[in-house]
């Protein structure tokens, strides 16, 4: 008997456990840090202990005969784990402590899935990033928690113009004050792959193609014999805004309150994407489709959307590729989403911490963003300058920037409920999709069922 | 006898420390977080029953159930019975090579889920994965499994059985060398057939070893998250969004960390539920040496 009490003890515990995760958060996430100083004296960039880190930066400053007032201290600025991105933000870092040589900043590395969850570990432990990257969606939730410095008077003490920059005020602000600045512009457009075209001889796409030279070119393309398809269309971001811009609509009204999923605009982009999929086969279905790799990288897709952050990767193909506009409809251009920069509020150096916020939203840092060619610069001067659009610069990159130019993009619609209503791969939207292109549901009964059930989550919000 | 006690409580001390501040604090304090409706962000107030009427409520959630008590059932007899097989095969060196494969077959539960999963996608990967070019060479029309909303969870059960398995027959193993050979003889004596001696020796003597594994296989699957989640991420048309990965996506990516804990006690209340009924039944079919 005693060993089955101990037995039932045990199991137990071993359930216990589980209900215990969701409150103490998740575990085994990836955080990469690395800090921006420079060689030690044993030439090595050795990891260093927090310790080791204060030691080395007290004996700076003091070899340094630092002047009083001058900023000193150590920050962490996190950032979601890209090529691109760690190159950018170590790059950005390193200038910044040419200039400051009593400043160490260190780059906290986060891979997207878990960037969230360990800010929110931080921010509830008390000792969240000084300064760290964050989305709309994101900051719909914690922008009314009063964990964000309030940034309003010192963007005006600083005199610094957020007209010049790419920025949603609803991924910035919250009660007319300011707790976000811009850091990069994400802009969508269509990859090509020029091998494909050149073997079907199909002309690659002009700036002006239409959804009806969409759907020709890929159906020249689609090869199913081969397993070849002409595009890929995602379920959601950033296909689904992008499309239902071009046919004229919105998927929520204009203050995010209302889904308008069964109107004539979103119908008939959500006809014109399902039918390439279900009555053309020029798009694969859910289930003809690898998982986990990307699917323009197979070299079997002629067309795909990307984000320009996205375009770095893809320079590791085989095959040759280029860039070329969203085809029109009613409209041209594609969707666009911020990635903006925030400082906690309880951080320990708060002045270090602003410093190097308008640091990284200046040119100079703006710059660096641009030379590295990923994510687009935020301050619109730098992305539609010279050193963004390089000659280096893959064929076509200039269409990403072009929406914002000639006023052809539109805003990702985040809410707190966008992971719920769309973003996510079990969100609403997109497993309703997913239906609908394997054959299990109509297109008419999937739009109810999503338009029912986003306006539910949207409703909790307010 | 003081003295005796005063030696217990010192080493049941580091183990007390731990369960304290990583088991039984974050217990209690995700049952008061589920009364509330604090974000992962912070901020929140009590909402009283609110999380638990929403999600008895939800639609997704009940699938989420569904889906995992599904995993539950192909995997746990799978694992069960399948380890149960090759302990058999194994544990006498009946062959040239079996405490070779002994430790082999142990090795994927050393792995890491992340990685296993990974490559299961990958085995599976249509066009491009081991299992479709394979079929292709044999002419034989695969599903692609885990894009399909039909097959995905069998692909993520298959996964976690080849994980789990060497655990389990490594259990069964040790099982196995502890009957004692007298009884074999002695039902030998009596003109038991092979069957007879499975059924009148050696379950009995494995019963409650048996017992153990099922009791911890079930457990297991009704907490699955990492497999759902590197695999499938929960789709396609949330086919395999197990409980496990819902809690995860609704705390840290709907950052409702007070809705998640209520989720995740309700899914406490089951698996003490599943384990009360096995602990009951156990008296039927479950037999301890020393009883």
């Amino acid at each position: 008997m005693k060993k089955r009490i101990t037995a039932l003890f045990l199991a137990m515990v071993l359930a216990g456990a589980m209900a215990a995760a969701a409150g103490c958060g998740g575990s085994g996430t990836q955080e990469q840090t690395t800090s921006g100083q420079k060689e030690d004296a044993r030439g090595t960039n050795a990891p260093q202990t927090e310790g080791q880190q204060a030691e080395q930066q007290t004996a700076e400053q003091q070899a340094a005969g630092q002047e009083e007032g001058e900023l000193s201290g150590t920050i962490r600025f996190a950032i979601y784990t890209d090529t691109a991105r760690d190159l950018v933000a170590q790059k950005q870092a390193e200038l910044y402590m040419e200039k400051h040589p009593g400043v160490t900043v260190e780059i906290v590395s986060v891979p997207f899935a878990n960037y969230y969850t360990q800010l929110g570990q931080g921010l509830a432990a008390g000792s969240a990033w000084d300064v760290f990257m964050i989305n709309g969606a994101s900051f719909a939730e914690l922008g009314k928690t009063g964990q964000l410095m309030d940034l309003t008077d010192e963007i005006a003490a600083r005199g610094m113009d957020l007209n010049d920059y790419v920025i949603d005020p609803m991924n910035s602000s919250y009660e007319g004050r300011t707790y976000v600045l811009p850091y990069e512009l994400n802009t969508s457009a269509i990859l090509y792959n020029k091998d494909m075209f050149d073997a079907a001889g199909a002309e690659y796409p002009s700036p002006d193609w239409t959804w009806e030279d969409f759907r020709e070119i890929a159906g020249k393309l689609t090869d199913p014999s081969r397993g070849e398809f002409g595009c890929y269309l995602r379920t959601a971001q950033p296909d689904l805004v992008s499309f239902v811009y071009q046919a004229g609509g919105a998927l929520y009204s204009d203050d995010l309150k209302t889904i308008t999923f069964s109107t004539p605009e979103v119908k008939k982009a959500l006809t014109y994407t399902t039918e390439l999929v279900t009555k053309y086969g020029y798009a694969p279905s859910p289930e003809q489709l690898p998982a986990n790799i990307s699917p323009f990288m197979t070299n079997k897709i002629g067309m795909a959307s990307a984000m320009c952050f996205e375009v770095l990767a893809v320079e590791a193909a085989e095959f040759n590729w280029g860039i070329a506009p969203w085809p029109k409809d009613v409209n041209q251009g594609g969707s666009y989403w911020t990635q903006g920069m925030a400082v906690y509020d309880g951080t320990k150096n708060k002045e270090l911490a602003l410093d190097y916020i308008f640091f990284l939203a200046g040119e100079e840092a703006q710059n660096v963003m641009a030379e590295a060619g990923g994510a687009a610069p935020s301050l619109l001067s730098v992305a539609c300058g010279d050193k963004y659009l390089d000659a280096d610069a893959p064929d076509g990159m200039e269409y990403f920037v072009n929406e914002f130019i000639e006023g052809r993009a539109v805003a990702e619609p985040f809410t707190s409920k966008w992971s719920a209503i769309s973003g996510a791969a079990t969100s609403v939207v997109q497993t309703e999709l997913s239906l609908v292109r394997t054959g299990d549901e109509t297109l008419d009964d999937a739009i109810v069922k999503m338009e029912a059930d986003a306006q539910k989550l949207l409703d909790e919000i307010q | 006898m003081r003295k005796k006690n005063r030696w217990l409580f010192l080493f049941l001390t580091p183990y007390a420390i731990g369960a304290c501040v990583f088991i039984i604090t974050p217990l209690f304090y995700s049952f008061y977080l589920s009364f509330t409706s604090r974000s992962l962000f912070g901020g929140g107030s009590i909402v009283g029953l609110g999380n638990y009427q929403y999600i008895f409520g939800d639609s997704i959630f009940r699938k989420s159930l569904v889906n995992t008590a599904y995993y539950a059932v192909l995997v746990v007899p799978g694992e069960i019975a399948v380890a149960l097989l090759i302990a058999m095969l194994l544990h006498r060196n009946t062959f040239r090579g079996a405490k070779f494969f002994r430790a082999v077959i142990f090795m994927p539960f050393v792995l890491s889920l992340i990685s296993i999963g990974l490559v299961w996608s990958w085995l599976f990967s249509p066009g491009f994965g081991f299992i479709s070019q394979a079929a292709d060479l044999l002419n034989i029309d695969f599903p692609s499994v885990l894009t399909d909303a039909r097959y995905a969870m069998l692909g993520v059960a298959a996964a976690t059985l080849w994980r789990n398995v060497g655990y389990y027959t490594t259990i069964f193993i040790a099982g196995l060398q502890s009957v004692p050979d007298e009884l074999y003889d002695a039902a030998k004596v009596d003109g038991a057939s092979r069957f007879q001696k499975f059924t009148h020796v050696t379950f009995p003597m494995m019963s409650s070893m048996i017992f153990f594994c099922l009791v911890v296989a079930t457990i297991w699957a009704w907490q699955v998250f990492d497999l759902t989640y590197t695999m499938t991420k929960g789709g396609p048309a949330r086919s395999t969004l197990s409980t496990g990965l819902l809690i995860y996506n609704t705390a840290f990516i709907d950052n409702q960390v007070g809705r998640a804990s209520a989720q995740s006690w309700v899914l406490l209340i089951i698996i003490l539920l599943l384990t009360g009924i096995y602990f009951l039944g156990q008296n039927k079919w479950v037999y301890y040496e020393n009883e």
